[in-house]
């Protein structure tokens, strides 16, 4: 039921005065409706470019000659609305209302047609000369959309055109269709938006407070319905011109209905809904769509995190398969390159021979091997998040972490945390109740980072060989129900409140674009060799020192008194000392892990994937592995949970909740494992 | 049709993603994130864009490490939303 023309006609304008000049047709529209480019193929040559009066806002006009008749076509700026929010939809409405256009050419976008038609359910409030100009068919058609512009005439009760404006189509029907409403032969009636009764009668009562027919040239109508959406500008505008007692009254009657504005924008999305249910013809409608297809199982309660942990389960073996042989070669490279240090340097000191070849390079170059690893890991992240699977994957996540009372908005700063915990922690700002902020950034540290992930699959490689991606996923799962469990147990204990529900957009799945990869890829890698140039040596350095000093034995150094002083510790877990310090080591920067691990074995002839099979046994190494998955977080991270939480309190509670979650895990995998007898 | 998507999106029990909304609505996809988008600026939702949301990149310290974001946007229910989807019989116009 949509109310019929006649209500306000703001724009009408004696007919002589039309005909006695050249008709100025104003183009409206949205921004990406290809407005510019109707515009430029209207005028063509024959533009003006300027800026609107007394605003920064550019205005372009021209003429457009065609078939014997001459318009003056004028761009407005590009809008989704009328109200004043921005400076553009103040010219926009000020153009129309003021300056009275002999036709409104609104263009909407053909892809995007219900969302665009928002702005014409608003201009038809201010005029009836319209012409609807269905722009960008081509691209609506690459989407499985196909416009009946007749039904949506029909509809609309409007001259609709249907162009690819990029390509010069439908210029003549859409001149055509002007000349149409120029000359008044719509043989429709205009459909608008029906308001329903009770906002009908709040804008009948508002327009006799207002009283005047115009003001500024806005009718009065319009002014009532924008007093009740709340634009700034009317508001102002009527508080200045109505008398006190008069004003008072109509903010009384806001006062008392504030949901107005959902009412009336309510009306256009139905509005829009009823126009154009039967013009938007879906090829596929009656099957359905791959996305849809797709996402049916990607985001099923059930089917989705199996899907998750097959796709994680597949990237893993692709990094195993791809990135090992090339670990193993430049592992191969820093070895061979530590003995030509050794044999070249023969003559020099032993300090400065140790610090090289096993401090610097031994440290440093084994963390360089890790690239491979991590390339081919932010590669398969960059291609899933590039092919729109990443979105589908946080929230198969994410639901999981609702259900045991977590903030909807925790996942965003937690997702951050397996690039870097660093800007994790900072995101949690983003939740609004100190409570959510501060469970969130406990949580951030067990999320495992790239540096950790980097530790995890090289260790799990050497030690497990082809099982290694299914170790990763295993460390993985337990990773998503650790953070899980953590979260509803710290939700439950420390803090309480509602965990609201929220709603998510997913992106269309489309084929990936390898430059975007690629280059994604390469800023992840180039940010991890700044790290290995700096923080990586000298930490790298500082370690050889601990193991050469006092003596030159590393057995009798400082670093074994310390690794031995954890060394009860480390036994419940199969762990020597060596691999407790590299555990401390890792509160650095989590890949030091390797860097450590190289300069403890160095010396031998041996590489560091073959070193490890000898340091750790099976059992071992799987606790290991999990310890170092949700031990401590490096110190940046802790620097920035203290920014964020305030309180060293919070902070060295997270350290010991991490060490002791870490700590019981690893204990308890490796106590199982004996009892069991495998392989200890 | 606006109320009847705000309160889809406050009685929500659990995440919910957008083509389920449409599906619910029978109405496209599209049209569900415009009427998202119309929900925010009046006040009911609030939208929350990938990323840290703390401020722009430029500056921040972690912004080279800042690697997964998927790309996305979320929206939940305010606390002017969930007062108007409480209401036993949601009269827009009357308060």
């Amino acid at each position: 039921m949509e109310m019929p023309s006649g209500r306000i006609e703001p724009t009408q304008v004696p007919d002589e005065d039309r005909r006695a000049r050249v008709p100025v047709v104003a183009l409206a529209g949205s921004p990406n409706v290809g407005k510019s480019s109707v515009f430029n193929a209207l005028t063509g040559l024959s533009q003006h470019v300027g800026n609107w009066p007394g605003k920064t806002v550019e205005q372009k006009s021209g003429l457009s000659s065609r078939d014997g008749r001459t318009l003056q076509i004028v761009d407005l700026p590009g809008t989704y609305s009328l109200t004043a929010n921005s400076l553009e939809e103040q010219i926009a409405r000020d153009y129309i209302v003021r300056e009275h256009p002999d036709v409104v050419v609104v263009v909407v976008n053909a892809a995007t047609l219900e969302r665009t038609l928002y702005l014409l359910a608003e201009i038809l409030e201010l005029s009836t000369r319209v012409v609807v100009a269905v722009n960008m068919m081509d691209v609506a058609a690459s989407h499985g959309l196909r416009i009946d512009v007749d039904v949506l005439q029909t509809a609309l009760g409007l001259p609709v055109a249907a162009l690819v404006a990029a390509r010069d189509e439908g210029l003549s029907e859409l001149l055509a269709a002007v000349e149409v409403v120029l000359e008044g032969r719509s043989p429709h009636e205009v459909r608008r938006p029906d308001l329903g009764p009770e906002t009908e009668a709040l804008i009948a009562r508002l327009e006799a407070l207002i009283g005047v027919e115009t003001l500024r040239g806005y009718p009065r109508r319009w002014l009532a319905l924008k007093l009740l959406e709340g634009d700034k500008e009317v508001t102002a505008l009527l508080r200045g011109h109505l008398p006190d007692e008069r004003w008072q009254a109509a903010e009384a009657i806001l006062h008392q209905h504030e949901d107005a504005a959902l009412a009336i924008a309510s009306a256009r999305y139905e509005w829009i809904g009823r126009m154009t249910r039967a013009a938007i013809w879906r090829p596929r409608a009656g099957a359905v769509s791959l996305t849809e297809r797709l996402d049916r199982v990607a985001t099923h309660p059930y089917a989705g995190p199996a899907v998750l942990l097959g796709l994680l389960g597949v990237v893993f073996w692709l990094v195993y398969r791809l990135a090992q042989p090339l670990v193993g070669l430049l592992e191969g490279a820093v070895g061979a390159g530590a003995h030509y240090l050794r044999t070249g340097l023969a003559g020099a000191p032993p300090w400065l021979v140790g610090l090289l070849a096993d401090g610097v390079l031994g440290g440093v170059g084994t963390v360089l091997s890790l690239l491979p690893i991590l390339a081919f890991f932010f590669a398969a992240i960059a291609f899933l998040e590039d092919v729109g699977y990443l979105a589908r994957g946080a929230f198969v996540a994410d639901r999981f972490m609702h259900r045991l009372g977590l903030h909807g908005k925790s996942f965003l700063p937690l997702f951050l945390g397996f690039g870097c915990n660093v800007p994790a922690v900072l995101g949690s700002r983003i939740l609004d109740s100190k409570h959510d902020r501060l469970l969130t950034t406990l949580l951030v540290p067990l999320v495992p980072c790239a540096g950790r992930m980097g530790v995890l699959v090289f260790i799990s490689g050497a030690l497990f060989g082809s099982r290694g991606p299914l170790v990763i996923l295993g460390l993985l799962t337990l990773d998503l129900v650790v953070i899980g469990l953590s979260g509803a147990l710290l939700h439950r204990l420390l803090f309480h409140g509602e965990s609201p529900a929220f709603i998510m957009e997913l992106p269309l799945y489309h084929l990936p674009n390898w430059r975007t990869i690629g280059i994604h890829t390469w800023q992840r890698l180039v940010g991890f060799v700044e790290r290995a140039g700096t923080v990586i040596l000298l930490l790298s350095v500082a370690i050889w020192a601990l193991a050469a000093l006092p003596s030159g034995a590393i057995e009798h150094s400082y670093l074994a008194t310390l690794g031995r002083s954890l060394a009860p510790l480390g036994g419940l877990m199969g762990l020597d000392w060596r691999m407790m310090v590299t555990l401390l080591a890792s509160i650095v920067a989590k890949e030091q892990a390797i860097a450590t691990l190289a300069v403890l074995t160095a010396g031998g002839e041996s590489t560091l994937v073959a070193a490890l099979p000898g340091l750790l046994s099976p059992a071992a190494g799987l606790a290991f592995l999990v310890v170092q998955m949700l031990f401590v977080p490096c110190v940046a991270t802790l620097t920035a949970m203290r920014q964020e939480t305030g309180s060293w309190r919070w902070t060295a509670f997270s350290v010991a909740y991490l060490a002791g979650v870490s700590f019981t895990l690893g204990i308890v995998i490796y106590q199982a494992a004996r009892l069991f007898a495998w392989g200890v | 049709m606006l109320e009847q998507l705000l309160r889809l999106v406050a009685n929500a029990k659990e995440p919910a993603p957008t083509p389920e909304l449409a599906r619910r609505l029978g109405v496209s996809v599209d049209l569900v994130e415009s009427m998202l988008e119309q929900l925010v600026s009046l006040g009911y939702l609030e939208a929350v864009k990938p990323g840290c949301g703390v401020a722009a990149c430029q500056g921040c310290s972690a912004a080279g490490r800042c690697t997964v974001q998927p790309e996305t946007r979320l929206w939940l229910v305010t606390e002017r939303g969930r007062q108007l989807a409480r209401a036993q019989a949601p009269r827009p116009c009357s308060r």
